[in-house]
């Protein structure tokens, strides 16, 4: 049992909970100091707000969940393979925007169109995903750079498309248009909330990823080029290939998530969720970055985290009764993500908080057991067997012994003291060994 | 020949704001700290140096002087907030392109929360303007006179004189070579008793002094002396990234690559003015993404061929070799 609770502490995915734990901690006590600070009469009120008030509107956090879970899983799924992904707001409005063009212009029956549209946010993020995974591949420009452009980009882009055009924009209102109710995602019926059949879809969504990324091949190589990229490229795999497949995967992700969100039914009857094309990059692009790096990259932990980070957001909202403003919450997040970048010295603090004692006692425990040191002194005899055995290498081919070249050679020149030796060992062992390689390599 | 003097009057604020983060990135990342909270750093100096000027404005005191001021006070937000960049990443040993992204969401949130809390608005405005119709003497001078003394700003001269200082420092001082070294080979430096800590420190705090003085020298010279939470510096931050990159992590060419994205995004904001671009009846849209277009064009040549600071973004370890 001991043991039992030991290895859990020690296990990786514990140190990322704790420290995700402590991150959020300290994001939330800082918030709450701002608050304080701000208008300390009812910071407590509203602090009460942030923790308490998604329990009572579970159909909204998890309405508000979906799109951020999405973003959240297209840059830890990106983080895997060691690519920051810190374009997925563009890659979100990228999706959002086809979604839209294929809700205007498409149609269809209202059985397939929200399929339509939310396959066509796919292939938007997909399309704005796979850029900074080309220029990364093929041109080695660094991915966080070029998704930051392609975020102002997207961002200019959509705005300028969605203002020209006459069907999806509503000048009246500065924002498009409503939409078709055949192209809206289908509602769950929660009362006052547009939670709909998306958050569904991201969950399985994540389920499926985390079975690629534990069970197949192809999830295997990308974690082993995250891990190490050379080692990985040595032992064959296709690292410009993955690349580019992981920012085109984690594209789709974002893209989903602008079509879910821009695809979601509205609680009031002959409308639906609208875009205001006003030069501002999504917002939820960057708090996937927190639910992700909250959910250490991993897309069960993602499922949990965005729905976290939705129910401070919703409690967030409430504080405007109370004179606060719901910025605090992206103070929050933002202040969360800053601790979660500590995660290596957290992790090492939290294990040492866990193991102390206990090593502490082990430690004793060996010093007993073995008086031998690492600072004691070895008389050089007792080294020198484990030296001659480590010489022997157990694969050595007889010709290729340094000690039968050398008595070769001397047999050679007391034969023949005049010529030079037919075949030198140098070049014998040098060529060997080439082809050795070959084959080697021929084999991987 | 106007228009071309228009354009040029109009670059120089831009890329002065442009090259004063872009150097500031340069002694970041030179010393081997990668500095993505730039653009947050940027909005910091540029909100805090606003938010004083709008408090001491209604003093009678000369505008350029008021500017000096907002620029010092700008400086010290700058580097007050890049201490949280430096400590996470040097002492936390913390992943720095979190931090930085974590740092650049801040601010606009602190802005907008503290704006709306205080003022009931997105931002603020200041009402001073430090615009200079010209330089006594020096404006008759021709050509030159015309380019650089009339319809300025005081940033341009202060942007000068900070990168000849910056050059100088970088290049011809024991301090400037220390800074290199850590950026390089940190380990080496340590074994000649060169505190990488300390040198990387510096390097985190001089670019938060001149992210903090260009977020002003944006504010005042681009944006009307408004800054607000919504659009923030619009990306000036990591503009300026990839003028570093453009530059090659050098001083000169930082400038020239600022001049050049400067100008771009003067050429995007006067198409109307512009006989021959207002023909073709190209939407003013496209031209707003022309900047970060140009930006992933040039990034997409250079790269290849660039040459980072070697030791850029790794913690550094004593016991690593």
């Amino acid at each position: 049992m001991y043991k039992k609770v030991n290895s859990v502490i020690k296990s990786k995915s514990f140190s990322a909970f704790t420290s995700a734990l402590l991150a959020i901690f300290l994001g939330l006590i800082i918030g709450f100091i701002v608050m304080l600070f701000a208008r300390p009469e009812r910071a407590v009120a509203a602090f009460q707000k942030i923790l308490f008030y998604g329990f009572t509107d579970l159909g909204n956090v998890f309405y508000f969940a979906t799109p951020i879970m999405m973003t959240g899983l297209a840059v830890g799924f990106a983080f895997k393979m060691g690519l920051f992904n810190i374009g997925a707001s563009g890659q979100y409005t990228l999706g959002m925007f086809f979604a839209l063009y294929a809700g205007f212009h498409l149609a269809l029956p209202k059985s397939i169109h929200w399929i339509v549209c939310v396959l066509a946010g796919m292939i938007g993020g997909m399309l704005w995903g796979m850029i900074p995974g080309l220029f990364k591949a093929l041109l080695n420009v660094n991915e966080v750079i070029t998704s930051i452009m392609f975020n102002y980009i997207g961002t200019y882009l959509v705005d300028m498309l969605v203002k020209n055009s006459a069907k999806m924009y509503e000048p009246t209102t500065t924002r498009t248009a409503y939409l078709p109710a055949s192209a809206q995602l289908p509602s769950l019926g929660v009362k006052n909330s547009s939670v709909n059949i998306s958050i569904f879809i991201a969950v399985g969504l994540a389920i499926i990823l985390y079975i690629i990324l534990n069970m197949t091949t192809f999830g295997y190589e990308l974690k082993a080029t995250g891990y190490n990229r050379h080692a990985s490229k040595y032992a064959g795999m296709n690292g410009t290939k993955n690349i580019i497949l992981t920012m085109v995967i984690a594209g789709g992700l974002a893209g989903l998530g602008g079509a879910f969100a821009i695809l979601a039914p509205s609680t009031i009857a002959g409308s639906s969720q609208t875009y205001e094309p006003i030069n501002v990059i999504a917002a939820n692009g960057f708090n996937g970055i927190a639910v992700a790096l909250l959910g250490n990259s991993s897309p069960l932990g993602i499922i949990f985290s965005a729905t976290f980070i939705s129910h401070i957001q919703r409690g967030g909202s409430q504080t405007s009764i109370l004179g606060f403003k719901p910025e605090i919450i992206d103070v929050v997040i933002s202040i969360i993500i800053y601790f979660s970048a500590f995660s290596l010295i957290m992790k090492s603090a939290i294990g040492r908080l866990f193991t102390k004692a206990q090593r502490r006692k082990k430690e004793t425990v060996a010093v007993n057991e073995n008086p031998m040191h690492s600072s004691t002194v070895v008389p050089d005899d007792v080294n020198k067997p484990e030296l001659k055995v480590a010489t022997d290498m157990p694969d050595v081919r007889e010709s290729d012994k340094p000690g039968n070249d050398f008595e070769n050679n001397v047999k050679d020149f007391y034969e023949n003291p005049d010529g030079e030796p037919e075949k030198g060992p140098e070049q014998n062992r040098i060529g060997e060994a080439k082809e050795n390689d070959d084959s080697g390599n021929k084999e991987v | 020949m106007d228009i071309i003097y228009y354009l040029i009057q109009n670059t120089l604020p831009v890329a002065v704001a442009l090259l004063m983060v872009a150097l500031g990135g340069m002694f970041s990342e030179r010393s081997g700290v990668i500095n993505i909270a730039l653009e947050g750093i940027m909005l910091f100096g540029a909100y805090i140096g606003c938010l004083f000027v709008h408090f001491i404005e209604q003093n009678p005191i000369p505008a350029q002087v008021i500017f000096l001021l907002g620029m010092i006070v700008a400086a010290l937000a700058g580097l007050i907030y890049s201490l949280l960049l430096a400590w996470a990443a040097i002492n936390m040993k913390a992943d720095q392109t979190i931090v930085g992204t974590a740092l650049n969401m801040l601010v606009p949130a602190a802005i907008l929360l503290f704006s709306k809390m205080f003022f009931m608005s997105d931002g603020v405005t200041t009402k001073t303007r430090f615009y200079i119709r010209e330089v006594k003497g020096l404006s008759k001078i021709p050509v030159i006179g015309r380019l650089f003394f009339q319809n300025t700003y005081l940033s341009i001269y202060i942007g000068t004189i900070i990168l000849i200082i910056a050059t100088v420092v970088f290049y011809k001082t024991k301090f400037g070579l220390r800074l290199r070294a850590c950026g390089e080979h940190p380990q080496a430096a340590d074994s000649v008793g060169i505190n990488v800590h300390r040198m990387r420190y510096a390097g985190v705090c001089i670019s938060g002094i001149l992210g903090g003085i260009g977020g002003f020298f944006y504010a005042v010279g681009v944006t009307d002396g408004n800054t607000n939470g919504h659009t923030g510096v619009a990306g000036f931050g990591f503009l300026a990234l990839a003028v570093l990159i453009f530059g090659q992590w050098r001083p000169i060419q930082i400038m020239f690559a600022a001049l050049f994205f400067a100008f771009l995004r003067t050429l995007a904001y006067s198409v109307a003015l512009i006989p021959f671009l207002k023909s073709l009846n190209i939407s003013q849209d496209y031209y707003k993404m022309l900047p970060y277009a140009a930006t992933m064009i040039v990034l997409a040549f250079t790269s290849k061929r660039s040459r980072a600071p070697k030791a850029e973004g790794i913690p550094y370890d004593k016991g690593m070799r």
